[in-house]
Protein backbone atom coordinates (compact mmCIF):
# COMPACT_ATOMS: atom_id res chain seq x y z
CA UNK A 1 0.00 0.00 0.00
CA UNK A 2 2.68 2.48 1.06
CA UNK A 3 4.64 1.52 -2.04
CA UNK A 4 1.73 2.49 -4.30
CA UNK A 5 1.19 5.77 -2.45
CA UNK A 6 4.88 6.60 -2.82
CA UNK A 7 4.66 5.74 -6.54
CA UNK A 8 1.71 8.13 -6.94
CA UNK A 9 3.82 10.89 -5.37
CA UNK A 10 6.74 10.14 -7.71
CA UNK A 11 4.49 9.95 -10.78
CA UNK A 12 2.81 13.25 -9.84
CA UNK A 13 6.16 15.00 -9.40
CA UNK A 14 7.57 13.64 -12.66
CA UNK A 15 4.42 14.47 -14.63
CA UNK A 16 4.33 18.01 -13.13
CA UNK A 17 7.47 18.63 -15.22
CA UNK A 18 5.24 18.64 -18.34
CA UNK A 19 3.12 21.73 -17.44
CA UNK A 20 6.18 23.44 -15.93
CA UNK A 21 8.24 22.84 -19.10
CA UNK A 22 5.35 24.09 -21.23
CA UNK A 23 5.07 27.21 -19.03
CA UNK A 24 8.80 27.92 -19.44
CA UNK A 25 8.52 27.91 -23.25
CA UNK A 26 5.00 29.39 -23.39
CA UNK A 27 4.74 31.60 -20.28
CA UNK A 28 1.21 32.45 -19.21
CA UNK A 29 0.19 35.91 -20.35
CA UNK A 30 -0.01 38.35 -17.49
CA UNK A 31 -3.60 39.08 -16.76
CA UNK A 32 -4.47 42.74 -16.67
CA UNK A 33 -7.41 44.29 -14.91
CA UNK A 34 -7.90 47.96 -15.72
CA UNK A 35 -8.90 49.22 -12.29
CA UNK A 36 -8.87 52.90 -13.01
CA UNK A 37 -9.02 53.25 -16.75
CA UNK A 38 -8.10 56.77 -17.82
CA UNK A 39 -8.05 58.43 -14.42
CA UNK A 40 -9.42 61.96 -14.35
CA UNK A 41 -7.07 64.91 -13.85
CA UNK A 42 -7.89 66.97 -10.75
CA UNK A 43 -5.16 69.49 -11.40
CA UNK A 44 -3.85 70.62 -14.80
CA UNK A 45 -1.79 73.80 -14.86
CA UNK A 46 0.10 75.54 -17.64
CA UNK A 47 2.63 78.16 -16.62
CA UNK A 48 5.93 79.78 -17.55
CA UNK A 49 8.94 79.39 -15.26
CA UNK A 50 11.38 82.20 -14.43
CA UNK A 51 13.40 81.40 -17.60
CA UNK A 52 10.28 81.57 -19.78
CA UNK A 53 10.06 77.80 -20.38
CA UNK A 54 6.53 76.43 -20.63
CA UNK A 55 5.75 74.14 -17.67
CA UNK A 56 2.76 71.78 -17.49
CA UNK A 57 1.77 70.30 -14.12
CA UNK A 58 -0.72 67.50 -13.60
CA UNK A 59 -2.10 65.75 -10.54
CA UNK A 60 -4.53 62.92 -11.12
CA UNK A 61 -7.63 62.06 -9.12
CA UNK A 62 -6.91 59.71 -6.18
CA UNK A 63 -7.29 56.01 -6.89
CA UNK A 64 -6.80 54.49 -3.41
CA UNK A 65 -10.45 53.44 -3.21
CA UNK A 66 -10.17 51.58 -6.52
CA UNK A 67 -7.14 49.65 -5.27
CA UNK A 68 -8.83 48.81 -1.97
CA UNK A 69 -12.03 47.71 -3.71
CA UNK A 70 -10.21 45.36 -6.06
CA UNK A 71 -9.87 41.85 -4.66
CA UNK A 72 -6.95 39.97 -6.18
CA UNK A 73 -7.47 36.38 -7.26
CA UNK A 74 -5.79 33.98 -4.92
CA UNK A 75 -2.37 32.52 -5.34
CA UNK A 76 -0.73 34.96 -7.71
CA UNK A 77 1.66 37.83 -7.34
CA UNK A 78 0.17 41.17 -8.31
CA UNK A 79 1.58 44.55 -9.07
CA UNK A 80 0.09 47.89 -9.99
CA UNK A 81 1.21 49.10 -13.38
CA UNK A 82 0.92 52.87 -13.85
CA UNK A 83 1.10 54.06 -17.43
CA UNK A 84 1.33 57.71 -18.40
CA UNK A 85 0.49 58.20 -22.07
CA UNK A 86 1.39 61.50 -23.71
CA UNK A 87 0.53 62.91 -27.11
CA UNK A 88 3.80 64.74 -27.65
CA UNK A 89 4.72 64.49 -31.33
CA UNK A 90 8.22 65.87 -31.05
CA UNK A 91 10.09 64.43 -28.06
CA UNK A 92 13.06 66.79 -28.63
CA UNK A 93 11.14 69.70 -27.07
CA UNK A 94 11.12 68.04 -23.66
CA UNK A 95 13.52 69.75 -21.23
CA UNK A 96 12.58 67.74 -18.15
CA UNK A 97 9.86 65.16 -17.57
CA UNK A 98 9.17 64.21 -13.96
CA UNK A 99 6.60 61.52 -13.12
CA UNK A 100 5.77 60.57 -9.55
CA UNK A 101 3.35 58.53 -7.56
CA UNK A 102 2.40 60.79 -4.67
CA UNK A 103 0.60 59.95 -1.45
CA UNK A 104 -1.50 62.90 -0.28
CA UNK A 105 -3.58 62.99 2.89
CA UNK A 106 -7.11 61.74 2.26
CA UNK A 107 -9.78 64.33 1.42
CA UNK A 108 -7.24 66.77 -0.04
CA UNK A 109 -9.30 69.03 -2.29
CA UNK A 110 -7.74 69.75 -5.66
CA UNK A 111 -9.67 71.08 -8.62
CA UNK A 112 -8.16 73.38 -11.21
CA UNK A 113 -7.56 73.42 -14.92
CA UNK A 114 -5.97 76.31 -16.76
CA UNK A 115 -3.09 78.78 -16.63
CA UNK A 116 -1.50 80.06 -13.44
CA UNK A 117 1.34 82.39 -12.54
CA UNK A 118 4.72 80.81 -11.69
CA UNK A 119 4.75 82.25 -8.16
CA UNK A 120 1.44 80.56 -7.36
CA UNK A 121 2.52 77.26 -8.90
CA UNK A 122 5.41 76.92 -6.43
CA UNK A 123 3.14 75.54 -3.68
CA UNK A 124 2.07 72.66 -5.94
CA UNK A 125 5.65 71.86 -6.91
CA UNK A 126 6.69 71.78 -3.24
CA UNK A 127 3.68 69.56 -2.43
CA UNK A 128 4.57 67.09 -5.21
CA UNK A 129 8.23 66.85 -4.16
CA UNK A 130 7.34 66.49 -0.47
CA UNK A 131 4.73 63.77 -0.93
CA UNK A 132 6.37 61.80 -3.73
CA UNK A 133 6.41 58.09 -3.02
CA UNK A 134 7.83 56.49 -6.17
CA UNK A 135 9.64 57.99 -9.15
CA UNK A 136 7.58 56.56 -11.99
CA UNK A 137 10.18 57.50 -14.63
CA UNK A 138 12.46 54.85 -13.06
CA UNK A 139 9.88 52.23 -12.05
CA UNK A 140 6.23 52.26 -12.95
CA UNK A 141 5.36 48.90 -11.35
CA UNK A 142 4.48 48.79 -7.66
CA UNK A 143 3.94 45.70 -5.56
CA UNK A 144 0.22 45.31 -4.90
CA UNK A 145 0.66 44.67 -1.18
CA UNK A 146 2.72 47.87 -0.75
CA UNK A 147 0.27 49.92 -2.79
CA UNK A 148 -2.63 48.51 -0.76
CA UNK A 149 -1.01 49.35 2.59
CA UNK A 150 -0.41 52.97 1.50
CA UNK A 151 -3.83 53.25 -0.12
CA UNK A 152 -5.49 52.38 3.19
CA UNK A 153 -3.85 55.39 4.85
CA UNK A 154 -3.38 57.96 2.10
CA UNK A 155 -4.72 58.96 -1.27
CA UNK A 156 -2.54 57.76 -4.12
CA UNK A 157 -2.30 60.13 -7.08
CA UNK A 158 -0.10 60.48 -10.12
CA UNK A 159 1.80 63.73 -10.54
CA UNK A 160 3.56 64.94 -13.68
CA UNK A 161 5.83 67.95 -14.11
CA UNK A 162 6.61 68.56 -17.76
CA UNK A 163 9.12 71.30 -18.54
CA UNK A 164 9.37 72.12 -22.25
CA UNK A 165 11.81 74.16 -24.28
CA UNK A 166 11.18 77.82 -25.04
CA UNK A 167 10.77 77.25 -28.77
CA UNK A 168 7.98 74.66 -28.36
CA UNK A 169 5.19 75.03 -30.89
CA UNK A 170 1.66 73.74 -30.62
CA UNK A 171 2.30 71.42 -33.56
CA UNK A 172 5.04 69.70 -31.45
CA UNK A 173 2.51 68.72 -28.83
CA UNK A 174 -0.68 67.41 -30.36
CA UNK A 175 -1.79 66.94 -33.93
CA UNK A 176 -2.15 70.73 -34.29
CA UNK A 177 -0.49 70.75 -37.68
CA UNK A 178 -1.91 74.13 -38.65
CA UNK A 179 -1.28 75.90 -35.31
CA UNK A 180 2.26 77.01 -35.64
CA UNK A 181 2.04 79.20 -32.53
CA UNK A 182 4.71 79.33 -29.89
CA UNK A 183 3.49 77.68 -26.66
CA UNK A 184 5.24 80.22 -24.40
CA UNK A 185 3.38 83.06 -26.15
CA UNK A 186 0.06 81.26 -25.82
CA UNK A 187 0.65 80.70 -22.07
CA UNK A 188 1.71 84.34 -21.47
CA UNK A 189 -1.44 85.46 -23.33
CA UNK A 190 -3.46 83.07 -21.19
CA UNK A 191 -2.00 84.56 -18.00
CA UNK A 192 -3.17 87.95 -19.34
CA UNK A 193 -6.73 86.47 -19.51
CA UNK A 194 -6.90 86.09 -23.27
CA UNK A 195 -10.03 84.01 -23.84
CA UNK A 196 -8.84 82.26 -27.06
CA UNK A 197 -5.47 81.39 -25.52
CA UNK A 198 -7.18 79.98 -22.40
CA UNK A 199 -9.58 77.86 -24.46
CA UNK A 200 -6.69 76.50 -26.53
CA UNK A 201 -4.62 75.74 -23.42
CA UNK A 202 -7.51 74.00 -21.70
CA UNK A 203 -7.91 71.77 -24.73
CA UNK A 204 -4.18 70.99 -24.77
CA UNK A 205 -4.11 70.29 -21.02
CA UNK A 206 -7.05 67.90 -21.17
CA UNK A 207 -5.74 65.92 -24.12
CA UNK A 208 -1.95 65.99 -23.82
CA UNK A 209 -1.46 63.47 -21.03
CA UNK A 210 -3.63 60.58 -19.88
CA UNK A 211 -3.19 58.34 -16.85
CA UNK A 212 -3.96 54.62 -16.72
CA UNK A 213 -3.68 52.29 -13.73
CA UNK A 214 -3.67 48.55 -14.30
CA UNK A 215 -3.45 45.61 -11.97
CA UNK A 216 -1.18 42.98 -13.47
CA UNK A 217 -0.61 39.45 -12.19
CA UNK A 218 2.24 37.18 -13.14
CA UNK A 219 3.35 33.64 -12.46
CA UNK A 220 6.61 31.96 -13.41
CA UNK A 221 8.42 28.94 -11.99
CA UNK A 222 11.06 30.10 -9.56
CA UNK A 223 13.56 28.41 -7.21
CA UNK A 224 10.75 27.63 -4.72
CA UNK A 225 9.08 25.42 -7.32
CA UNK A 226 12.19 23.23 -7.57
CA UNK A 227 12.58 23.16 -3.76
CA UNK A 228 8.97 22.03 -3.29
CA UNK A 229 9.37 19.44 -6.04
CA UNK A 230 12.46 17.93 -4.40
CA UNK A 231 10.72 17.96 -0.98
CA UNK A 232 7.81 15.87 -2.32
CA UNK A 233 10.30 13.49 -3.98
CA UNK A 234 12.21 13.21 -0.71
CA UNK A 235 8.99 12.30 1.16
CA UNK A 236 8.23 9.64 -1.47
CA UNK A 237 11.72 8.10 -1.14
CA UNK A 238 11.51 8.15 2.68
CA UNK A 239 8.19 6.24 2.41
CA UNK A 240 9.82 3.72 0.05
CA UNK A 241 12.79 3.36 2.43
CA UNK A 242 10.52 2.72 5.42
CA UNK A 243 8.40 0.23 3.47
CA UNK A 244 11.52 -1.50 2.09
CA UNK A 245 12.61 -2.46 5.59
CA UNK A 246 9.08 -3.80 6.26
CA UNK A 247 9.14 -6.13 3.26
CA UNK A 248 12.19 -5.98 0.90
CA UNK A 249 10.66 -8.60 -1.43
CA UNK A 250 8.22 -5.99 -2.77
CA UNK A 251 11.05 -3.85 -4.09
CA UNK A 252 13.02 -6.02 -6.50
CA UNK A 253 14.36 -2.97 -8.37
CA UNK A 254 15.63 -1.42 -5.11
CA UNK A 255 17.28 -4.69 -4.04
CA UNK A 256 19.02 -4.96 -7.42
CA UNK A 257 20.14 -1.33 -7.15
CA UNK A 258 21.53 -1.83 -3.64
CA UNK A 259 23.32 -5.04 -4.76
CA UNK A 260 24.84 -3.24 -7.76
CA UNK A 261 26.06 -0.37 -5.56
CA UNK A 262 27.59 -2.85 -3.09
CA UNK A 263 29.27 -4.76 -5.95
CA UNK A 264 30.71 -1.60 -7.51
CA UNK A 265 32.02 -0.52 -4.07
CA UNK A 266 33.69 -3.87 -3.46
CA UNK A 267 35.25 -3.74 -6.97
CA UNK A 268 36.59 -0.25 -6.43
CA UNK A 269 38.42 -1.24 -3.20
CA UNK A 270 41.90 -2.26 -4.26
CA UNK A 271 43.36 -5.46 -2.75
CA UNK A 272 45.94 -4.95 0.01
CA UNK A 273 49.47 -5.05 -1.30
CA UNK B 1 -20.27 -1.20 23.95
CA UNK B 2 -20.21 -4.91 23.25
CA UNK B 3 -19.15 -4.36 19.64
CA UNK B 4 -16.33 -2.03 20.78
CA UNK B 5 -15.21 -4.60 23.34
CA UNK B 6 -15.23 -7.40 20.79
CA UNK B 7 -13.28 -5.23 18.36
CA UNK B 8 -10.66 -4.45 21.03
CA UNK B 9 -10.44 -8.14 21.91
CA UNK B 10 -10.00 -9.01 18.26
CA UNK B 11 -7.34 -6.35 17.85
CA UNK B 12 -5.44 -7.43 20.95
CA UNK B 13 -5.53 -11.06 19.84
CA UNK B 14 -4.45 -10.56 16.29
CA UNK B 15 -4.01 -6.77 15.90
CA UNK B 16 -0.67 -6.21 14.19
CA UNK B 17 -0.62 -9.60 12.46
CA UNK B 18 -4.06 -8.91 11.09
CA UNK B 19 -3.03 -5.44 9.93
CA UNK B 20 0.02 -6.92 8.22
CA UNK B 21 -2.14 -9.52 6.44
CA UNK B 22 -4.54 -6.78 5.30
CA UNK B 23 -1.63 -4.72 3.92
CA UNK B 24 -0.04 -7.73 2.19
CA UNK B 25 -3.32 -8.79 0.56
CA UNK B 26 -4.25 -5.23 -0.47
CA UNK B 27 -0.77 -4.80 -1.98
CA UNK B 28 -1.30 -8.05 -3.88
CA UNK B 29 -4.72 -6.83 -5.11
CA UNK B 30 -3.28 -3.48 -6.16
CA UNK B 31 -0.39 -5.15 -8.00
CA UNK B 32 -2.66 -5.84 -10.93
CA UNK B 33 -5.07 -2.92 -10.45
CA UNK B 34 -2.84 0.11 -9.84
CA UNK B 35 -1.97 0.80 -13.49
CA UNK B 36 -5.30 2.47 -14.49
CA UNK B 37 -5.14 4.57 -11.31
CA UNK B 38 -1.58 5.65 -12.21
CA UNK B 39 -2.79 6.64 -15.68
CA UNK B 40 -5.71 8.69 -14.34
CA UNK B 41 -3.45 10.32 -11.74
CA UNK B 42 -0.88 11.27 -14.39
CA UNK B 43 -3.64 12.78 -16.56
CA UNK B 44 -5.05 14.73 -13.60
CA UNK B 45 -1.58 16.01 -12.69
CA UNK B 46 -0.92 17.34 -16.21
CA UNK B 47 -4.36 18.93 -16.55
CA UNK B 48 -4.43 20.49 -13.08
CA UNK B 49 -0.82 21.66 -13.43
CA UNK B 50 -1.76 23.45 -16.65
CA UNK B 51 -4.98 24.80 -15.09
CA UNK B 52 -3.03 26.31 -12.18
CA UNK B 53 -0.27 27.77 -14.35
CA UNK B 54 -2.62 29.24 -16.95
CA UNK B 55 -5.19 30.31 -14.32
CA UNK B 56 -8.08 28.39 -15.82
CA UNK B 57 -9.96 28.41 -12.52
CA UNK B 58 -13.33 27.51 -13.99
CA UNK B 59 -11.71 24.39 -15.39
CA UNK B 60 -11.00 23.07 -11.89
CA UNK B 61 -14.64 22.95 -10.80
CA UNK B 62 -16.24 22.06 -14.13
CA UNK B 63 -13.63 19.46 -15.09
CA UNK B 64 -13.75 17.75 -11.70
CA UNK B 65 -17.53 17.44 -11.65
CA UNK B 66 -17.74 16.11 -15.20
CA UNK B 67 -14.61 14.01 -15.61
CA UNK B 68 -14.94 12.36 -12.21
CA UNK B 69 -17.91 10.40 -13.63
CA UNK B 70 -15.59 8.56 -16.02
CA UNK B 71 -12.97 8.07 -13.29
CA UNK B 72 -15.53 6.54 -10.92
CA UNK B 73 -16.79 4.17 -13.62
CA UNK B 74 -13.17 3.13 -14.24
CA UNK B 75 -12.49 2.54 -10.52
CA UNK B 76 -15.66 0.48 -10.16
CA UNK B 77 -14.48 -1.55 -13.17
CA UNK B 78 -11.19 -2.17 -11.40
CA UNK B 79 -12.76 -2.83 -8.00
CA UNK B 80 -15.57 -5.09 -9.14
CA UNK B 81 -13.06 -7.94 -9.56
CA UNK B 82 -13.95 -8.78 -5.96
CA UNK B 83 -17.44 -9.74 -7.23
CA UNK B 84 -15.80 -12.04 -9.83
CA UNK B 85 -13.76 -13.68 -7.05
CA UNK B 86 -16.96 -14.15 -5.08
CA UNK B 87 -18.88 -15.68 -7.97
CA UNK B 88 -16.06 -17.88 -9.19
CA UNK B 89 -15.17 -19.08 -5.69
CA UNK B 90 -11.57 -17.81 -5.73
CA UNK B 91 -12.32 -16.19 -2.37
CA UNK B 92 -12.28 -19.68 -0.77
CA UNK B 93 -8.58 -19.99 -1.58
CA UNK B 94 -7.79 -16.80 0.33
CA UNK B 95 -10.09 -17.63 3.25
CA UNK B 96 -8.56 -21.12 3.51
CA UNK B 97 -5.04 -19.67 3.64
CA UNK B 98 -5.58 -17.95 6.99
CA UNK B 99 -7.20 -14.72 5.87
CA UNK B 100 -10.36 -13.90 7.82
CA UNK B 101 -13.43 -12.42 6.15
CA UNK B 102 -12.87 -9.07 7.90
CA UNK B 103 -9.26 -8.99 6.75
CA UNK B 104 -10.29 -9.94 3.22
CA UNK B 105 -12.96 -7.24 3.01
CA UNK B 106 -10.65 -4.60 4.57
CA UNK B 107 -7.86 -5.42 2.13
CA UNK B 108 -10.33 -4.80 -0.71
CA UNK B 109 -11.60 -1.60 0.94
CA UNK B 110 -7.99 -0.41 1.21
CA UNK B 111 -7.16 -1.33 -2.38
CA UNK B 112 -10.25 -0.22 -4.31
CA UNK B 113 -11.96 2.33 -2.05
CA UNK B 114 -9.39 4.07 0.15
CA UNK B 115 -6.37 3.93 -2.19
CA UNK B 116 -8.07 5.62 -5.21
CA UNK B 117 -9.74 8.10 -2.84
CA UNK B 118 -6.29 9.17 -1.66
CA UNK B 119 -4.30 8.72 -4.89
CA UNK B 120 -6.51 10.79 -7.20
CA UNK B 121 -6.84 13.79 -4.85
CA UNK B 122 -3.05 13.56 -4.30
CA UNK B 123 -2.48 13.83 -8.05
CA UNK B 124 -4.41 17.13 -7.93
CA UNK B 125 -2.76 18.46 -4.77
CA UNK B 126 0.85 17.66 -5.75
CA UNK B 127 1.06 19.91 -8.87
CA UNK B 128 -0.72 22.69 -6.95
CA UNK B 129 1.70 22.38 -4.01
CA UNK B 130 4.68 22.40 -6.37
CA UNK B 131 3.54 25.25 -8.62
CA UNK B 132 1.73 27.56 -6.22
CA UNK B 133 0.61 26.25 -2.79
CA UNK B 134 -1.21 29.49 -1.94
CA UNK B 135 -4.04 28.44 -4.24
CA UNK B 136 -4.97 25.57 -1.92
CA UNK B 137 -5.94 27.88 0.93
CA UNK B 138 -6.93 31.05 -0.89
CA UNK B 139 -10.47 31.81 -1.83
CA UNK B 140 -10.73 32.33 -5.56
CA UNK B 141 -12.39 35.69 -5.90
CA UNK B 142 -12.94 38.07 -8.76
CA UNK B 143 -14.18 41.64 -8.30
CA UNK B 144 -15.06 40.90 -4.68
CA UNK B 145 -17.25 37.86 -5.39
CA UNK B 146 -16.27 34.30 -4.52
CA UNK B 147 -16.30 32.38 -7.78
CA UNK B 148 -15.11 29.10 -6.38
CA UNK B 149 -14.59 27.61 -2.90
CA UNK B 150 -11.13 26.92 -1.54
CA UNK B 151 -9.33 24.29 -3.56
CA UNK B 152 -8.57 22.14 -0.51
CA UNK B 153 -12.35 21.94 -0.02
CA UNK B 154 -12.75 20.70 -3.58
CA UNK B 155 -10.11 18.06 -2.98
CA UNK B 156 -11.74 17.04 0.30
CA UNK B 157 -15.15 16.83 -1.42
CA UNK B 158 -13.58 14.67 -4.14
CA UNK B 159 -12.10 12.29 -1.54
CA UNK B 160 -15.43 11.94 0.27
CA UNK B 161 -17.33 11.47 -2.99
CA UNK B 162 -14.97 8.70 -4.12
CA UNK B 163 -15.23 6.99 -0.71
CA UNK B 164 -19.03 7.20 -0.77
CA UNK B 165 -19.61 6.08 -4.34
CA UNK B 166 -17.07 3.26 -4.28
CA UNK B 167 -18.38 1.91 -0.96
CA UNK B 168 -22.00 1.94 -2.10
CA UNK B 169 -21.50 0.60 -5.61
CA UNK B 170 -19.05 -2.18 -4.69
CA UNK B 171 -21.07 -2.99 -1.54
CA UNK B 172 -24.32 -3.37 -3.49
CA UNK B 173 -22.44 -5.40 -6.14
CA UNK B 174 -21.14 -7.80 -3.46
CA UNK B 175 -24.51 -8.13 -1.70
CA UNK B 176 -26.30 -8.98 -4.95
CA UNK B 177 -23.22 -10.79 -6.41
CA UNK B 178 -23.84 -8.83 -9.60
CA UNK B 179 -21.18 -6.75 -11.34
CA UNK B 180 -23.72 -4.88 -13.48
CA UNK B 181 -25.43 -3.61 -10.34
CA UNK B 182 -22.16 -2.02 -9.22
CA UNK B 183 -21.90 -0.22 -12.59
CA UNK B 184 -25.57 0.79 -12.40
CA UNK B 185 -25.15 2.19 -8.86
CA UNK B 186 -22.20 4.37 -9.83
CA UNK B 187 -24.03 5.64 -12.95
CA UNK B 188 -27.12 6.38 -10.86
CA UNK B 189 -25.06 8.22 -8.24
CA UNK B 190 -22.99 10.29 -10.66
CA UNK B 191 -25.39 11.00 -13.54
CA UNK B 192 -29.03 9.99 -13.10
CA UNK B 193 -29.86 11.06 -9.52
CA UNK B 194 -28.09 14.47 -9.81
CA UNK B 195 -29.91 15.12 -13.09
CA UNK B 196 -33.31 14.18 -11.64
CA UNK B 197 -32.56 16.23 -8.50
CA UNK B 198 -31.75 19.33 -10.52
CA UNK B 199 -34.90 18.94 -12.65
CA UNK B 200 -37.08 18.48 -9.55
CA UNK B 201 -35.49 21.45 -7.77
CA UNK B 202 -35.84 23.64 -10.86
CA UNK B 203 -39.51 22.65 -11.10
CA UNK B 204 -40.04 23.35 -7.38
CA UNK B 205 -38.45 26.78 -7.59
CA UNK B 206 -40.47 27.56 -10.75
CA UNK B 207 -43.80 26.52 -9.25
CA UNK B 208 -43.40 27.97 -5.76
CA UNK B 209 -43.32 31.72 -5.32
CA UNK B 210 -40.30 33.38 -3.67
CA UNK B 211 -42.50 33.90 -0.59
CA UNK B 212 -42.82 30.14 -0.05
CA UNK B 213 -39.23 29.38 -1.04
CA UNK B 214 -38.04 31.81 1.65
CA UNK B 215 -34.42 31.17 2.53
CA UNK B 216 -34.28 28.07 0.35
CA UNK B 217 -33.20 29.54 -2.95
CA UNK B 218 -32.61 27.28 -5.95
CA UNK B 219 -28.86 26.92 -5.37
CA UNK B 220 -29.22 26.35 -1.61
CA UNK B 221 -31.94 23.71 -2.07
CA UNK B 222 -29.99 21.93 -4.79
CA UNK B 223 -26.83 22.02 -2.67
CA UNK B 224 -28.66 20.40 0.26
CA UNK B 225 -30.21 17.75 -2.00
CA UNK B 226 -26.81 16.93 -3.55
CA UNK B 227 -24.98 16.93 -0.18
CA UNK B 228 -25.75 13.36 1.01
CA UNK B 229 -24.49 11.67 -2.15
CA UNK B 230 -22.45 14.15 -4.21
CA UNK B 231 -20.38 16.66 -2.22
CA UNK B 232 -18.54 17.86 -5.34
CA UNK B 233 -21.76 18.93 -7.03
CA UNK B 234 -23.07 20.25 -3.73
CA UNK B 235 -20.27 22.79 -3.28
CA UNK B 236 -20.18 23.59 -7.01
CA UNK B 237 -23.77 24.80 -7.24
CA UNK B 238 -23.50 27.25 -4.35
CA UNK B 239 -23.35 30.90 -5.37
CA UNK B 240 -20.36 32.93 -4.22
CA UNK B 241 -22.35 36.02 -3.22
CA UNK B 242 -24.71 34.02 -0.98
CA UNK B 243 -24.60 35.52 2.56
CA UNK B 244 -24.88 32.01 4.05
CA UNK B 245 -22.19 30.63 1.74
CA UNK B 246 -19.81 29.39 4.48
CA UNK B 247 -22.60 27.65 6.39
CA UNK B 248 -23.81 25.82 3.28
CA UNK B 249 -20.25 24.78 2.31
CA UNK B 250 -19.87 23.36 5.82
CA UNK B 251 -23.11 21.39 5.42
CA UNK B 252 -22.08 20.21 1.93
CA UNK B 253 -18.89 18.73 3.34
CA UNK B 254 -19.94 17.52 6.78
CA UNK B 255 -23.14 15.64 5.77
CA UNK B 256 -21.39 13.38 3.19
CA UNK B 257 -18.40 12.89 5.54
CA UNK B 258 -20.67 11.42 8.22
CA UNK B 259 -22.50 9.30 5.63
CA UNK B 260 -19.18 8.05 4.18
CA UNK B 261 -17.93 7.04 7.64
CA UNK B 262 -21.18 5.21 8.44
CA UNK B 263 -21.17 3.55 5.00
CA UNK B 264 -17.66 2.12 5.48
CA UNK B 265 -18.57 0.80 8.94
CA UNK B 266 -21.73 -0.80 7.53
CA UNK B 267 -19.76 -2.15 4.58
CA UNK B 268 -17.34 -3.91 6.94
CA UNK B 269 -19.95 -5.38 9.27
CA UNK B 270 -22.74 -6.08 6.84
CA UNK B 271 -21.14 -6.97 3.51
CA UNK B 272 -18.84 -9.65 4.97
CA UNK B 273 -21.97 -11.75 5.62
CA UNK B 274 -22.38 -12.03 1.87
CA UNK B 275 -18.87 -13.32 1.26
CA UNK B 276 -20.14 -16.87 0.90
CA UNK B 277 -20.09 -18.61 -2.43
Amino acid sequence: MIKYLAYILIISVIVTFIPITISIYYPPSSQTYPIGRSIEKDLAIATLDQDGNPVLIYISRGFSATILDTEPMGGYKYYIDIRIMDNINNKKIIERYERYLIALPKQTLLKYSGVMEWSKVQQFLIMIHKTKYIDLSKNNKIDYGKARSIASQKELRIAVILILKKNTKLSDLLMYGRFNYNLSNVISNGIKHNFTANALLNDILSRLINFYVYMVSSITPDIHVWIRMSTVLLIAFILIGVDYYRDPSEYTWLRRLIKRIKRSKSNSISPPS
Amino acid sequence: MSSTRSFLKYFNRSGLGSLNRIIIHSTYVLGSKALPIYAVSALFTVLFGLAVIYRVYYFISSFLTIFIVLVEILIVGVGSSVIDELREGTIQVYLASGLSRTEYIWSWILAVVIYPSIAIPLSIIIPVIIINPDILFTEIRRYGITISPYMHMYVYALTIQLLLHMTWSIGIGIVKKNKSLAWLTVILLTIVIPLVSSIVTAFMSFVSSPYYMGRFTYSRTLSLIYAPYSPLLSISVLQGDDPLYDQYVFLSLSIPSIIAFVSIVLFTYYVKKYLEV
